[in-house]
């Protein structure tokens, strides 16, 4: 029988480890509180008046509300990068308290909803969709640049470039870590607020400004054809 | 057969059927939904500015709100009494604070982001406000309990993580250096180990489950209709097809080192599924059928439509 080198336990007090233990606590908390009789997301939500300054790297934005699941929390952004003219590469902000995964970033910010930054879930969104949200605050220099550089070593597959200083979350490894689910969650979320924002702006800048498919076609009889006849 | 009555309100913690909150609101505290007080509070800073009357009814919304949801998960774990010690002032405080995301009226804007939930025409524009703010109270609840529940010292690395698709994982099965080899070359023994049974499970996997371990490796969501597609498989038998492979794993290590401690062959699975992935992501590079995985996941953030 094949014998294995002795192990030692790793120091209790392993900021990774409590952070996974806390995350893991906090997604205990969480799952407990959903439940039925939910308050339902907004079909309709309204417009606010004013449409914010345009967008720009390094700003802290807050999205308008939306309709549907989407719209059943606040989506703080902030925008990292202008990638092309006019469409910004911009990440955001988590729930929780620590980072779950080496693409989430604990920012050096005390305020809840901007304590961890979702790298791994960044989205490039056009500034007519940015425009429909406020200005919040603004990322320091030196924030924006941990920023990217953890979402570049996340890209990458590597350990970002400052740590142990840039605080990133513990290593992704098993299949079956809940943490895999948390992260589809938070992928869907994000995909259906950049379907939204990214339809919102679209359809604002469109032209003609209604559907193609609401315009009657020259060659198209009034009546479709077969249309059912009433029986003699 | 006579049907049971639904109950007047927001369950308690009986577990009854629950109304919806904003039409319960409505009928039982009318004065919840007050369009001077919920325009005074977002007028001014903060609440304990308003009018004394404002900051009754205000704080007697959050007050019972957070109650409700402290109770939902204070009757899990045996502690019923918790949410009682909430006071009206404490609900409203933790709801404010855990929103504010700097102290300037900038930092505020998840007042004017309440505000703009209310639909144009909507009968009780204090409804959406409302609903809003029950939303976002979850969060704070959540941060409260996770702090005020937080397991006294320190966790065993073997309790259970709560989770419906990892069966019965433990904390120590995440984390690759919750423990660690004696010496350095304990180390590369175990790694030099993991590697050859990372490769010997490699070349028994099918391509499905090599396909969804590189999905997962990825951070790829398994019901993507690419990843669906790749794996030849749905979302449900991706997850059932992972958890036997990770049992089967977790079982052919303990019988091949019976004899020796439980956290040494941990260690090993844990190893093992690290070279696996390394292994997994080096086939994918190679294989034809993975190009789209990773157009998927070099695209990511290029997601919007169009």
């Amino acid at each position: 029988m094949k014998k294995l080198p002795p192990v030692k336990q790793a120091a209790a007090s392993s900021a990774r480890r409590q952070w996974l233990q806390q995350w893991l606590h906090e997604w205990t908390v969480d799952l407990a509180l959903r439940g039925d009789g939910e308050e339902p997301p907004p079909d309709a939500v309204g417009r606010p008046p004013e449409a914010g300054p345009s967008a720009a790297p390094g700003q802290v934005r807050l999205l308008f509300p939306c309709t549907g699941p989407e719209g059943a929390r606040l989506c703080y952004l902030a925008v990292l990068r202008e990638v092309r003219p006019g469409h910004f590469l911009a990440a955001p902000f988590g729930r929780f308290s620590v980072p779950a995964t080496p693409g989430e970033w604990r920012t050096p910010r005390a305020e809840a909803p901007l304590r961890v930054l979702e790298l791994w879930n960044a989205r490039v969104l056009s500034g007519a969709a940015l425009a429909a949200s406020w200005t919040v605050d603004e990322l320091l220099p030196r924030e924006r640049e941990d920023a990217l550089a953890v979402y570049q070593a996340w890209y990458a597959r590597q350990a970002p470039p400052g740590e142990p200083d840039i605080r990133t979350g513990p290593p992704l490894i098993h299949p079956l870590d809940p943490r895999h689910e948390y992260m589809e969650e938070e992928c869907a979320w994000m995909d259906g607020v950049a379907a939204r924002f990214f339809s919102r702006a679209e359809k604002a800048s469109a032209f003609p400004a209604s559907a193609p498919d609401e315009l009657p076609l020259a060659a198209e009889p009034r009546k479709p054809y077969r249309a059912r006849r009433r029986k003699k | 057969m006579t049907r049971r009555k639904k109950s007047a309100g927001p369950a308690g913690p009986g577990g009854e059927a629950e109304p919806p909150i904003a039409a319960w609101t409505q009928r039982e505290h009318p004065e919840w939904l007050d369009e001077q007080a919920w325009a005074e509070w977002r007028a001014l800073c903060a609440l304990g500015l308003c009018r004394h009357a404002v900051q009754e009814s205000l704080a007697s919304f959050a007050g019972f709100h957070f109650r409700r949801l402290v109770s939902r998960y204070a009757f899990r774990v045996n502690a019923p009494g918790e949410a009682r010690a909430l006071t009206d002032r404490d609900g409203w405080h933790l709801f404010e604070t855990h929103l504010t995301a700097r102290q300037t009226r900038e930092g505020k804007r998840y007042k004017d982001w309440l505000f703009a939930r209310v639909p144009p025409d909507a009968n009780s524009p204090m409804q959406a406000v409302a609903g809003g703010a029950v939303l976002l109270m979850r969060d704070a609840a959540r941060e409260y309990l996770a702090r005020e529940f937080a397991p006294a010292g320190q966790v065993s690395l073997s309790s259970p993580v709560n989770s419906a698709e990892s069966g019965r994982l433990a904390l120590e099965d995440l984390l690759p250096d919750a423990a660690s080899p004696a010496d350095e070359v304990a180390r590369r023994e175990y790694e030099a180990l993991a590697r050859e049974h990372a490769e010997e499970w490699f070349a028994a996997l099918g391509a499905r489950d090599r396909m969804l371990l590189l999905a997962r490796h990825m951070g790829l969501p398994l019901n993507h209709p690419v990843v669906e597609q790749a794996a030849g498989c749905r979302k449900s038998k991706a997850c059932a097809s992972l958890r036997n492979f990770v049992e089967n794993l977790a079982a052919d290590l303990r019988r091949q080192f019976a004899d020796d401690p439980a956290e040494s062959v941990r260690l090993l699975a844990t190893l093992t599924l690290e070279a696996l992935n390394q292994r997994i992501d080096q086939w994918g590079r190679q294989e034809p059928r993975c190009a789209d995985l990773f157009s998927l996941a070099s695209r990511h953030e290029e997601t919007t439509p169009g």
